[in-house]
């Protein structure tokens, strides 16, 4: 595991990951630029923020995947929903990001890791988007093979049949 | 990571458990251990950039003897026959507990729907409908959202299968989805349906133990929709929320937690209630064991479990998510003592104004909150009466109790119809 000290540029990167995150959901969205997304944003369209949240996601699963090799795979769910909450209809509007890393080991320097993203993108989002900035972008939650074996904590949501998760990243 | 199927197999163990404690019929038993029909479809969409992809999509029908097939459509990776079987099979037990005349149906595109654009996501909907054909219809078989699927995709199948009905058919076809926002036909009362049909659960069973729940202490596991909509409404019962969790770590308050105030508070900060300065950070495992009248576990499935039951430290579970208890917790909740109310009762009231969406539409009315709710209390309650009497009855728990009332109901209209031919 790479030491916190060694995401130095996790602010430039945090950056990079969010202009991504615009790029990816213009195209999804066929919208003509980034600024358009950001316009989107604003107004709370919720799937301008779910192909957001998706992309910056997979991006975060990719570099802790690059930076950790205990990290086995990673997993988005939407925890405010259940099936029948699904039917109201906001499903993966809301911030945080919820993510599901399943890593061999839980590690304080993952945790430390996290908090750094966490803190980064929350900082990038407000400075792009406008107005307050939100407490956190991510919730992360670390499970081990353990808890997914045995269905433990979020460990259970990796094969959920009411509240599945959809997988990001993998090695 | 657990093989799926488990799940399906775990349907059909209580399935079996609750048909022999009331000694079914082996002829319905046969007939109620399988499903219908199982439709698997592969069909192929134009991406944006012109190159086919195929796709494969599944509609389950467990069974329709009581109504038309009713069900939510998702779309994940992870779908496949087995799990779209296994909740198809849920839905027909769900829906008879709860006495709506429809029956159990499921189904599920395979695909990741973060992959693709809209446009992409609008061509593999409305491409699946087509194939589907005639398997659905709003007096046959009726999809509702589901993971990943929303009010949007709704509209997507609905106008897809009107294009395909011949037009004098079409207005009378509207309700062949739910889930519509409610200026497409939506139904008032959805957004907090099931914490209020948890409420009504709660009050009944308070009202039969004699219980006050005038100061009775609560915890909750969740702090979402379900979560938070419960606990508002329980407020103004003067019962006092002593713990809560969320994403965001567990916290109490022994006075008790203003419900609309943490909720309000969550809104403000993103969803979580980390930082609300009437609550104290307590140990993630404190909200097992924090001392309370009632714990609502409304957050996901398999929390408790062997390693959180013993733990507990009330006299009532109230499932407001699906599948929060694990057959070995809930063998230690038993031993203990501890009562259980189950998911497939008590988180019943969204399934229900879904239902009632189907009928203002088929009716082309539309009613109040005021009436929705009567009429969500009036069928909360009586299905809490039917599975309350089935443990008497039968002296089992409420669980098994819910699923002989949906065995029962079943095997007495096969038995008045009789199998054709």
């Amino acid at each position: 595991m790479s030491e916190v000290s060694e995401v130095k540029d996790v602010a430039t990167t945090a950056r990079v990951v969010l202009t991504q995150a615009m790029e990816y959901c213009a195209q999804k969205m066929q919208l003509d630029s980034s600024q358009a997304v950001i316009d989107r944003l604003r107004e709370g369209d919720g799937e301008a923020c779910g192909y957001c949240h998706y992309s910056v996601a997979k991006q975060v699963a990719e570099s802790l995947g690059a930076l950790d090799e205990n990290i086995k795979a990673a997993y988005i769910y939407d925890y405010d929903a259940t099936p029948e909450d699904l039917c109201f209809g906001e499903a993966g509007r809301a911030l945080p990001i919820h993510l599901i890393v399943w890593a061999e080991r839980k590690t304080a320097a993952l945790n430390a890791v996290v908090e750094t993203w966490d803190r980064a993108l929350a900082q990038r989002y407000a400075e792009m988007i406008g107005g307050h900035q939100p407490a956190h972008l991510l919730d992360v939650q670390v499970v081990d093979s353990a808890d997914v074996e045995k269905r433990i904590g979020y460990g259970a949501l990796l094969s959920s049949l009411h509240h599945p998760s959809l997988q990001v990243w993998k090695r | 990571m657990t093989e799926k199927t488990s799940t399906y197999q775990n349907v059909i163990r209580q399935f079996d458990k609750a048909a022999d404690l009331m000694g079914l019929d082996p002829e319905i038993r046969k007939i109620l251990s399988k499903t219908t029909n199982e439709i698997t479809v592969n069909f192929p969409v134009k991406m944006d950039d012109g190159r086919i992809e195929m796709f494969r999509g599944y509609r389950v029908q467990h069974n329709n003897v009581l109504g038309p097939y009713k069900g939510g459509l998702r779309f994940h990776p992870s779908v496949d026959i087995d799990e779209v079987r296994a909740l198809a099979t849920w839905m027909t037990w769900k829906s008879v507990i709860i006495n709506i005349p429809f029956g159990g149906a499921k189904g599920g595109i395979q695909c990741d729907p973060a992959n693709y654009s809209t446009r992409e996501l609008e061509r593999i909907t409305r491409r699946f409908t087509f194939a589907l054909g005639c398997a659905i219809g709003p007096e046959y078989d009726i999809p509702a959202p589901d993971v990943n699927t929303n009010a949007q995709i709704m509209a997507w199948i609905l106008d897809t299968y009107l294009s395909m009905m011949p037009p004098l058919e079409r207005n009378r076809s509207l309700h062949v989805v739910t889930g519509k926002p409610i200026e497409s036909g939506g139904s008032l009362g959805r957004d907090k349906a099931t914490g209020q049909g948890i409420v009504f659960v709660i009050e009944q069973w308070a009202r039969d133990q004699g219980f006050d729940l005038k100061g009775a202490t609560y915890t909750v596991q969740g702090f979402g929709n379900v979560g938070s909509w419960t606990a508002r409404l329980l407020k103004p019962h003067g019962a006092r929320l002593v713990a809560v969790e969320d994403v965001s770590g567990s916290f109490s308050n022994p006075e008790g937690l203003d419900a609309d105030d943490l909720s309000d508070y969550a809104k403000a900060h993103r969803g979580r209630i980390a930082g609300y300065p009437q609550a104290t950070p307590i140990d993630p495992e404190a909200i097992f064991s924090t001392q309370a009248d009632i714990l609502i576990p409304a957050a996901m499935e398999n929390q408790i479990t062997a390693v959180t039951a013993p733990l507990l430290n009330v006299r009532l579970v109230v499932e407001g998510a699906n599948g929060p208890t694990d057959a070995d917790g809930e063998a230690i909740l038993a031993e203990r003592g501890i009562g259980v109310l189950p998911d497939v009762l008590c988180n019943a009231g969204g399934v229900m104004v879904s239902y009632f969406e189907w009928l203002q539409n088929k009716r082309s009315e539309f009613w109040d909150l005021e009436e929705v709710d009567s009429k969500l209390y009036r069928k909360m309650v009586s299905a809490y009466e039917r599975v309350r009497d089935a443990t008497q009855a039968y002296d089992v728990d409420w669980r098994t109790a819910a699923y002989i009332v949906a065995l029962s109901r079943l095997a007495k209209v096969y038995k008045e119809r009789g199998i054709f031919p």
